[in-house]
């Protein structure tokens, strides 16, 4: 019996050990954050639930080491083959590169939505043009396979309807979709790895086709020498095994690695300004385009990988901002356009800013005012709405609304 | 609070210990402080409900000091047990049943009475059950009665079995409140059982959870391979035992970090060859329970006839059910319990000795349809489930769903079944009676059990699916 203990008092000492450890380290680190809730306001005593779970969360945010466990998990995960994690928080494709998914019988009735794009083009002033710009899932029709029996979750199916209830609707459309595996760009460089967004180079080519397809539409071409979308007249500084993207975060850089990240910028001269303003935080840069519209923190930042600030896609226009307003001095006489985006055109949009005079970018779900009064009552040439299949859902077009 | 949470293993638990050894030279103190920690943990996710255990503390203490003052007066001690079971009773069903009683009194008559959306207080089911113990047992004589309110409060609220049990009879643990004995011994046996139970909870239930819970959420309500169904079927009969059992031994770990010693509540139920054993290897405590307060006192099966013994039966087993909640889902899987128990007793199975496989599959199969009846939210879909398991809607053998999940959690499944068995204690007794495996598996245990606590660390900081099936009950 004597023996058969040892083993246990052995074991409840490193746990204690461990326990202690664990415990000190993560009061320290969250030392801070439960200070700041408790200081951070007047507490009314019917709101007792509300604190402990912002002190709950306060705890869970701030674990020693948070990421360290996140990755040993991920690891974990890797080594019993799986290709999901965490109830499909995310699932991993045949080429390994990471997915939002989940369980779904067909795709999403939409109607409504398009309705809701239908009236703000009837709102609009009847000079000023609306085209849907539909940007690629990363479920990428003709390349992308799931394991079997991995859920899909029909994201192209609904952009495919949502699309074609715009085109009954008269809206005029871009579908990035289309022509993406003939971009030039290999299947497996569209996306990151590790971020559902598409990778800068592409882009940069998304870029090129809105070009195109403006061409025509006005009497002057956007880019008659195609100068501007030449990707030769852009620097390309590759940034290797740098990027965890929000799907990685997740799981951990064990699960499926790191992302290499491209900055594309001009090389010719150029000289903007730049607002924007989201709830009550605003600010203003000028400058050239790598001054004015670009970041280079999250490129810079050490040592915290995983922390948002560190997410290299925000490089382009400082991420995703209720409203932002570029100008290119040296094209004055240019068109003005305003965008209603996610987090997929930026990079798209910081390009086409070479072309432009003005863009306008709305972020639904950070910006509070009215965006229909916004389009109507501002000077615009065009007005684009850009939401990728993923975010077809009602947070995104929160104008138009029947009732 | 959760055992299974980062503030329950880094805050609330090394705090709590902590200051118990400090205090360690006094009991009341360390009553005390075990009492406060209680109160805190209940509170942490329930700050308002409290008031409403805290009331359960109070007026069973009342009913306890009446009931042992007119012991002797056969009417007035009856009069205080019926009031003190109305009142409690009448508190279980107030938060727990008046909704379902007003939906069927709407659903069999034009009343249209309004149904009140009244919020389930974490554990009542459990705290209640200890209050009716401790006033029944002071009455029978089976512990003293507790002059001091804070000796009643702490046995009805301890905080390791406060939520999910085991259900303690009062005189189970009467004499430990005041004559109990921490050991280093103790504590380090506590420290493994509390490891172990974790594990089980966070990655085994856990796990199993993610299958069950996607694959009933499919086959209540559209068609889906039996395959398909049959795995989700098996998954939440691996979750709930898991998931309960293993809540169950991080409680018993718990106390005995603490001292007490709590009776066992699950014995590998699904080695079980007949129902009757099942139950006496599931949730031992609940079981006990009925037998203690309800069964005998209908005189369980030392009655003058058979009828009387079904009589009896029914009425436990249809407790049983209501107590797992409100739903007549959970009426019917205790009526299932019941025909099948009451097949047993009559027929004499359980004493058989021959082909005990095929036992085995008699009993996993009750077993299993069941879970699927207690997990179904109404019965309807679970209908609709065992319609899809058994093929009646034309649907297929097999899909690719079936195969990914299989693949997805091989491992979840393969530990599952395993530790279903009494590997756990095969190994443990290969180390006492074994000196060829002694020393390297001695050497192995305290680094499996430290890795499994850390994998379950990291499986908690992710913040993982984490559901708990008994915080309903």
């Amino acid at each position: 019996m004597h023996n058969f203990l040892a083993k246990k008092r052995i074991t409840a000492f490193l746990f204690i050990l461990v326990l202690v450890t664990l415990s000190v380290l993560n009061i320290l680190q969250s030392f801070g954050p439960i200070k700041q809730t408790l200081a951070s306001g007047d507490y009314d005593i019917s709101e007792t639930k509300g604190l402990i779970h912002q002190l709950d969360a306060d705890i869970n945010d701030h674990v020693f080491e948070k990421f360290g466990f996140v990755e040993a998990y991920g690891y974990l995960q890797s080594l019993m083959w799986k290709n999901e994690e965490n109830n499909f928080e995310v699932v991993r494709d045949m080429e390994g590169k990471l997915h939002y998914t989940y369980f779904a019988t067909g795709p999403t009735y939409t109607k409504d939505l398009s309705d809701r794009v239908a009236a703000l083009g009837a709102h609009l002033d009847p000079q000023t043009k609306l085209t849907y710009v539909m940007t690629p899932d990363k479920y990428v029709r003709g390349y992308t396979t799931f394991p079997e029996g991995i859920p899909y979750n029909y994201n192209n199916e609904t952009a495919d309807g949502f699309l074609a209830n715009l085109k009954q609707d008269g809206i005029d459309t871009l579908d990035l979709r289309e022509g993406l595996l003939e971009s030039g760009i290999p299947p497996e460089d569209l996306f990151f790895t590790t971020d559902h967004h598409w990778k800068i180079r592409t882009a940069f080519w998304a870029f090129g086709q809105l070009v195109n397809h403006m061409d025509g539409m006005y009497t002057k071409s956007l880019d008659p020498d195609h100068y501007f979308t030449d990707i030769h007249n852009y620097n390309v500084i590759p940034y290797e095994d740098i990027f965890i993207g929000s799907q990685g975060r997740k799981a951990g850089k064990y699960f499926a690695g790191a992302d290499d990240f491209d900055l594309i910028y001009p090389k010719f001269k150029t000289n903007y300004s730049f607002y924007f303003k989201t709830g009550e935080t605003e600010a203003a840069l000028n400058g050239r385009f790598e001054d004015a519209l670009l970041t280079t923190y999250p490129l810079n930042v050490e040592g915290a990988t995983y922390d948002l600030t560190a997410d290299k896609y925000f490089t382009y226009l400082y991420g995703n901002q209720g409203m932002v307003h570029v100008v290119n001095k040296d094209n004055p006489n240019g068109l003005k356009v305003m965008f209603i985006k996610d987090s997929l055109a930026v990079p798209m949009i910081t390009f086409l800013s070479t072309v432009v005079s003005e863009i306008y970018v709305i972020d639904p779900r950070y910006y509070t005012e009215d965006i229909m009064d916004f389009a109507s009552k501002t000077e615009l040439d065009h007005v684009f709405v850009s939401i990728s299949p993923q975010d077809l859902v009602e947070e995104f077009f929160p104008y138009g609304a029947n009732n | 609070m959760l055992f299974s949470s980062v503030v329950f293993l880094f805050y609330f638990l090394p705090l709590v210990l902590g200051l118990y050894y400090v205090l360690r030279f006094s009991v009341t103190l360390k009553n005390m402080l075990l009492l406060v920690a209680s109160l805190f943990f209940y509170a942490w996710g329930e700050p308002w409900f409290v008031l409403i255990m805290l009331a359960s503390i109070c007026f069973n203490y009342v009913f306890a000091l009446l009931v042992d003052k007119f012991r002797e007066r056969r009417n007035a001690a009856y009069t205080i047990i019926t009031m003190m079971l109305i009142v409690n009773l009448g508190m279980l069903f107030v938060f727990k049943y008046l909704a379902f009683a007003l939906r069927i009194v709407n659903e069999n008559t034009s009343f249209g009475l309004s149904i009140p959306n009244i919020a389930l207080p974490l554990g009542i089911s459990f705290f209640t059950f200890h209050g009716i113990s401790y006033v029944i047992d002071v009455y029978r004589g089976h512990g003293a009665v507790q002059k001091n309110l804070f000796y009643v409060a702490l046995y009805i609220s301890f905080f390791p079995q406060l939520v999910a049990g085991p259900i303690l009879r009062y005189n189970t643990i009467a004499d430990q409140m005041v004559n109990r004995k921490e050991s280093w011994d103790k504590f380090a046996v506590g420290c493994c059982r509390f490891i172990v139970g974790l594990g089980k909870k966070v990655l085994l239930s856990n796990s199993m959870a993610i299958v069950a819970d996607h694959i009933f959420s499919m086959a209540g309500t559209s068609e889906v391979s039996s395959s398909l169904a049959w795995l989700g079927a098996i998954a939440y009969t691996l979750q709930i035992y898991f998931d309960f059992s293993g809540y169950s031994d991080m409680a018993i770990g718990l106390a005995l970090m603490f001292g007490f010693k709590f009776e066992e509540n699950f014995r590998y139920p699904y080695i079980s060859r007949s129902i009757t054993e099942f139950w006496r290897r599931w949730h031992i405590s609940l079981g006990t329970w009925f037998k203690e307060y309800v069964y005998f006192p209908l005189g369980g099966s030392r009655v003058t006839n058979k009828d009387k013994m079904i009589r009896n039966l029914l009425i436990v087993w249809g407790l049983t059910g209501v107590w797992h909640g409100a739903e007549w889902t959970f009426v019917v899987w205790g009526l299932i319990n019941f025909t099948f128990i009451a097949l047993e007793k009559i027929f004499s199975f359980d004493k058989g000795t021959r082909f005990i496989p095929l036992r085995h599959l008699y009993a996993m199969f009750i077993v299993v349809i069941g879970w699927v009846i207690f997990r179904s939210p109404d019965l309807l879909q679970a209908g609709h489930y065992l319609g899809n398991m058994f093929g009646l809607y034309g649907n297929g053998f097999w899909s690719d769903t079936t195969g990914m999940f299989l693949k997805e959690y091989a491992f979840f499944f393969i530990l599952g079944i395993l530790f279903c068995m009494p590997i756990a204690t095969r190994m443990n007794k290969l180390m006492v009676d074994g000196a060829r495996f002694r020393k390297p598996l001695e050497l192995v245990y305290p680094l499996t059990i430290i890795v499994l606590f850390l994998v379950c660390v990291s499986y908690l900081v992710k913040g993982t699916y984490n559901p708990f099936i008994y915080f309903n009950f």
